[in-house]
C-alpha cells in the first residue's frame, strides 16, 4: 500500500470510523477441527423418532423450554439453552444431526467393491434405448445417443446385455484379482475397528 | 446542531472508553476465565478501549455470568442499580440467557439475568469461545453506547 | 478480641474518658474487585490488624445433586462438569470412574491413559491460573499477564486432542469419546517442551528470587499441620506444608509412569505458589512418559453398568475430591454427595487470617489458597467439639431452604 493509498484511507469514511471507534473486520481465530458448535439439524433426513428430545441433557423447566424441543414439524433447537454437548448427534439414528466433531471418523465410507462392470461400446451403440427400459435399478440411460452406467447403482444383472440388439455392445468386464483382494483387505480392517470401537 | 454535535461527541467518547464489571451470579466459572482469557494477549480486549474492572460504581457495562441463584435474586437488582447511566447488561453463557443446564427439575436458580435486569445482549454457549464473547462485545457495545444519547432523549438517532 | 492489648489508631469516649480503639467490619464481597467468584470474607479489623475472620458461602447453590437424581450417567456426566468450570475435567473423570468401579470389565488401556494425559494437562491450566490469580491479588500485574499467556498455550493443547478448551467432556464410559493420533500428542509434546517448560522454569526462578514477591509471600498466611488436621487441608496446599497427602499415588497409571508427590516445607503463601510451579514441570515430565508408554489398541470398550454403591475419589488439581453416588442397574444415578476439595481449602482461611498485618494480606492469603467457590457450594456440615455447626450464615438458610424443597 503506498503512501497515498494510506492517506485515502484513512479520510475515507470506513478510515475513520476504524480510527475513532472500536471496530475490527478481522476474523479473530480459527475453530479447531474437533470443535462441538450448535448442532445442525437437517430436516430433509430427519425421521422424527424424538431420539435427540430424549438425549438432551437440559431439560424443560417452568416458562422455558428444552435445549432440543420436540414439535410436531421436527425437532427444534432453542440455542440459548444448548450447551453443545453434542449428545443429540451421538444417537442421531440417522446422522440427521451434526456439530463439527463426532461424525470425524464416519466421514470415510467404505463400501464393498464390485467383481465386475458394465462397460459399453460407443462406437457399437445404437442408442435404441432398450437398455433403459428393462434395467431394474435405473443404472442405464442414454445421453446423446450413447448408453451410459452409473456404477454406483449397478448391480450387475446382465439384463441390459440380454436386451441390447447389437452383440458386443454391452459387455460385462471382470475387475482385477489382485485389486479386489486389497479393497476386501481394506474393508475388513475398517469393520474390525468399528466393531473395537463399539 | 450544537446539541446534536454535543450529543455525538459524548456518544464518540463513550464508545471509545467502556468499563467492564464481570458479576459471577453464582455460575461455574467456565465463563468467567473464558472472559478473563479476552483480557490476555491472545484476544487483548483492551485495543478496542474496553477495560477490566470490577467495580460496579464505576462502570458502564456489566457482564453477567451465570444462573441466578437463591442468593443473588434480591442482590443482582441492587447491583444493578448502583452502575451509573449509561448501562448495559451482556448475559454470556446459556446459563445467563437461560439458566441453562441447571434450569430443570431440582436446580434452586432462576431463568437467566433477563427475568430480574433488562439484559441488553446475549452470547450463547457453554461456555462461549474467547473469539464469540470477542465479537459479541466489539460489535455491539460501541454501537449501543454512540446511540444512547440519542436514544434516551427521543432524537432522530442518527 | 477484646482481651487483646489495644493496638493502633484508637480513640477516647467523651463520657466515660476512656481509651477505645476503633475497630472495623470489613465485608468483601460478594461482588469485589478481588473476587471472580462470589463469596464473602467478613473481616474484623483493629487499626490494620486483622483480628477476626469468617467465610460466608452459599451464593453459587444450584442444586446439582438434586438435578443429577434420576439422570442416566450420559447426561449426568455433563452435569458433573459443571461443578466447576477450572477442574472441569476431574469432575468429568471422577464421575465416570465411579460409573466404571460398578460395571463390569475394565475400562480400555489407551482410553484410560488419554484420560489422564487431559488431566495432567487441564492441572497445569489450573495451577497457572492459580498462580496468576495471586500475583493478581498482591498487584504484580506483569506476572499475571505472564502466566495467564502461558496458560492458553496449555488450553491450546487441550483444544488440539479434545476439541474445547474447558468443559470439554471427554469422558465416557470404558474410555474417552474419540480416539487421537500420534501427529496430535507429538504436537502437544512439543508446545509442552519448547514453550512451556522455559516459561515455568523463568517464572519459578522470578518467583522464588524477587524481592517484591517475598517481601509480600514469605511468612504470610502459614499452614501448620495442625491446621491442616483440623481444617482437613488437601492438595497443593497441604504438600506445601509439608504433608505427602497425594491421591494419585493409588490411583490407575501413575504408579506405573513413577509419580512421587512433592512437598515443600513453611507452608506459606510462596510455599504455596511454588509447589504449584513444581507440580507443573512434574504434570510436563508425567504426559512425556504416559505418550511413551501408551498402549494401541481401543480408546473405547463396552460396558455394562450392574449398580451399587460406589465411592470414588480423584486427585484435582486442588486437591482430594470424591464422590459418593448410589448408582441403579443400567447407570441412572439415584443418590450423589459430591465432596469438593475447596470446601476445607477455604475455610482454613479463618484460621490463617487472624494475625495478619493487613487487609491486603489476608486478602493475598485468599487468592493463595486456590479457592473455588463454585466447587465450593456442598455443604458437609461438620460438627465442632460443643455440637457447634461449622457452616454458619446464609450457608444455614441455603441449607433449609434445600430440605424443605427436597422433604
Amino acid at each position: 500500500m503506498s503512501f497515498q493509498d494510506f492517506l485515502n484511507h484513512i479520510l475515507s469514511r470506513e478510515g475513520v470510523r476504524r480510527l475513532l471507534d472500536a471496530h475490527s473486520s478481522k476474523k479473530y481465530t480459527v475453530k479447531p477441527r474437533r470443535f462441538r458448535n450448535f448442532p445442525t439439524i437437517d430436516p430433509e433426513k430427519c425421521v422424527v423418532c424424538g431420539a435427540c428430545a430424549d438425549a438432551c441433557p437440559v431439560g424443560p423447566s417452568d416458562g422455558k423450554p428444552p435445549a432440543l424441543e420436540m414439535t410436531d414439524k421436527g425437532p427444534v433447537l432453542h440455542e440459548d439453552r444448548c450447551i453443545r454437548c453434542g449428545l443429540c448427534a451421538e444417537v442421531c439414528p440417522v446422522s440427521a444431526i451434526q456439530v463439527g466433531t463426532l461424525h470425524e471418523e464416519r466421514e470415510e465410507v467404505v463400501k464393498p467393491p464390485k467383481p465386475a462392470e458394465i462397460a459399453v461400446d460407443p462406437d457399437l451403440c445404437i442408442g435404441c434405448g432398450r437398455c433403459e427400459r428393462v434395467c431394474p435399478s435405473d443404472a442405464i440411460h442414454v445421453v446423446d445417443g450413447t448408453a451410459e452406467v452409473d456404477r454406483e447403482s449397478c448391480v450387475l444383472c446382465e439384463a441390459c446385455i440380454d436386451a441390447c440388439p447389437v452383440a458386443g455392445a454391452i459387455k460385462l468386464l471382470p475387475m482385477d484379482v489382485e485389486e479386489l483382494r486389497r479393497c476386501w483387505t481394506k474393508i475388513v480392517d475398517t469393520k474390525r475397528r468399528e466393531v473395537g470401537s463399539r | 446542531m450544537v446539541c446534536c454535535l454535543l450529543k455525538k461527541l459524548k456518544g464518540l467518547i463513550r464508545s471509545r472508553s467502556i468499563h467492564v464489571s464481570v458479576v459471577n451470579t453464582g455460575g461455574c466459572n467456565g465463563c468467567d476465565i473464558e472472559i478473563l482469557a479476552c483480557f490476555t494477549y491472545r484476544y487483548d480486549l483492551e485495543q478496542y478501549g474496553i477495560y477490566y474492572h470490577n467495580n460496579p460504581r464505576k462502570t458502564d457495562v456489566l457482564i453477567v455470568t451465570g444462573p441466578v441463584t437463591e442468593q443473588w435474586k434480591d442482590k443482582l437488582p441492587k447491583l444493578y442499580d448502583k452502575v451509573p447511566e449509561p448501562k448495559a447488561v451482556v448475559a454470556v453463557g446459556s446459563c445467563a440467557c437461560s439458566g441453562g443446564i441447571f434450569n430443570q427439575d431440582g436446580g434452586r436458580v432462576g431463568g437467566g439475568a433477563a427475568e430480574f435486569i433488562p439484559v441488553d445482549a446475549e452470547v450463547p454457549g457453554c461456555p462461549p469461545r474467547p473469539d464469540e464473547i470477542v465479537k459479541a462485545v466489539v460489535e455491539v457495545l460501541p454501537t449501543f453506547f454512540r446511540r444512547w444519547e440519542f436514544e434516551r432523549g427521543g432524537g432522530d438517532g442518527r | 478480641m477484646a482481651d487483646k492489648a489495644p493496638r493502633g489508631v484508637t480513640v477516647i469516649d467523651l463520657d466515660t474518658g476512656e481509651e477505645k480503639p476503633i475497630s472495623h467490619h470489613v465485608p468483601v464481597g460478594p461482588h469485589h474487585p478481588i473476587l471472580k467468584e462470589p463469596l464473602r470474607i467478613k473481616l474484623a479489623i483493629r487499626g490494620e490488624e486483622v483480628v477476626d475472620c469468617k467465610v460466608e458461602m452459599g451464593y453459587c447453590h444450584r442444586g446439582i445433586e438434586k438435578i443429577m437424581e434420576g439422570m442416566p450417567w450420559q447426561k449426568a456426566a455433563f452435569l458433573a462438569e459443571r461443578v466447576c468450570g477450572i477442574c472441569s475435567h476431574a469432575h468429568n473423570m471422577c464421575f465416570i470412574g465411579a460409573v466404571e468401579s460398578v460395571s463390569e470389565g475394565e475400562p480400555a488401556r489407551r482410553g484410560l491413559f488419554l484420560r489422564y494425559i487431559v488431566q495432567e494437562l487441564d492441572r497445569i491450566q489450573s495451577h497457572l491460573i492459580a498462580n496468576a490469580a495471586y500475583f493478581y491479588s498482591i498487584e504484580h500485574e506483569t506476572m499475571f499477564v505472564w502466566n495467564m499467556n502461558t496458560r492458553e498455550r496449555v488450553l491450546d493443547c487441550i483444544e488440539k486432542i479434545t476439541g474445547n478448551r474447558i468443559l470439554t467432556g471427554w469422558n465416557v464410559v470404558g474410555g474417552v469419546r474419540l480416539d487421537v493420533d500420534e501427529d496430535t500428542l507429538n504436537e502437544v509434546i512439543e508446545v509442552l517442551e519448547e514453550k512451556v517448560v522455559p516459561d515455568v522454569e523463568t517464572y519459578r526462578k522470578i518467583a522464588s528470587n524477587d524481592p517484591f514477591i517475598k517481601m509480600r509471600s514469605r511468612g504470610v498466611g502459614v499452614i501448620t499441620e495442625d491446621m491442616i488436621r483440623r481444617y482437613r487441608v488437601v492438595g497443593p496446599q497441604a504438600r506445601a506444608s509439608g504433608v505427602a497427602q497425594d491421591i494419585r499415588t493409588i490411583e490407575p497409571v501413575y504408579p506405573e509412569v513413577g509419580f512421587r508427590p512433592i512437598t515443600r516445607d513453611h507452608g506459606d503463601n510462596l510455599d504455596r505458589i511454588l509447589v504449584r510451579y513444581d507440580e507443573v514441570l512434574q504434570s510436563v515430565e508425567l504426559i512425556e512418559r504416559m505418550v511413551e508408554e501408551l498402549p494401541r489398541g481401543d480408546h473405547r470398550v463396552e460396558m455394562k453398568v450392574e449398580g451399587g454403591h460406589v465411592v470414588n475419589r480423584t486427585e484435582a488439581p486442588r486437591g482430594e475430591l470424591v464422590y459418593d453416588m448410589e448408582i441403579s442397574r443400567g447407570g441412572v444415578v439415584k443418590k450423589a454427595t459430591i465432596r469438593t476439595p475447596s470446601v476445607p481449602n477455604i475455610r482454613v482461611l479463618e484460621a490463617i487470617a487472624p494475625g495478619a498485618p493487613s487487609v491486603a494480606d489476608a486478602v493475598a492469603a485468599y487468592a493463595s489458597l486456590d479457592p473455588c467457590v463454585a466447587c465450593n457450594e456442598r455443604f458437609i456440615v461438620i460438627d465442632r467439639d460443643k455440637d457447634e455447626i461449622v457452616f454458619s450464615g446464609k450457608a444455614r438458610e441455603v441449607l433449609r431452604a434445600c430440605r424443605s424443597k427436597t422433604s
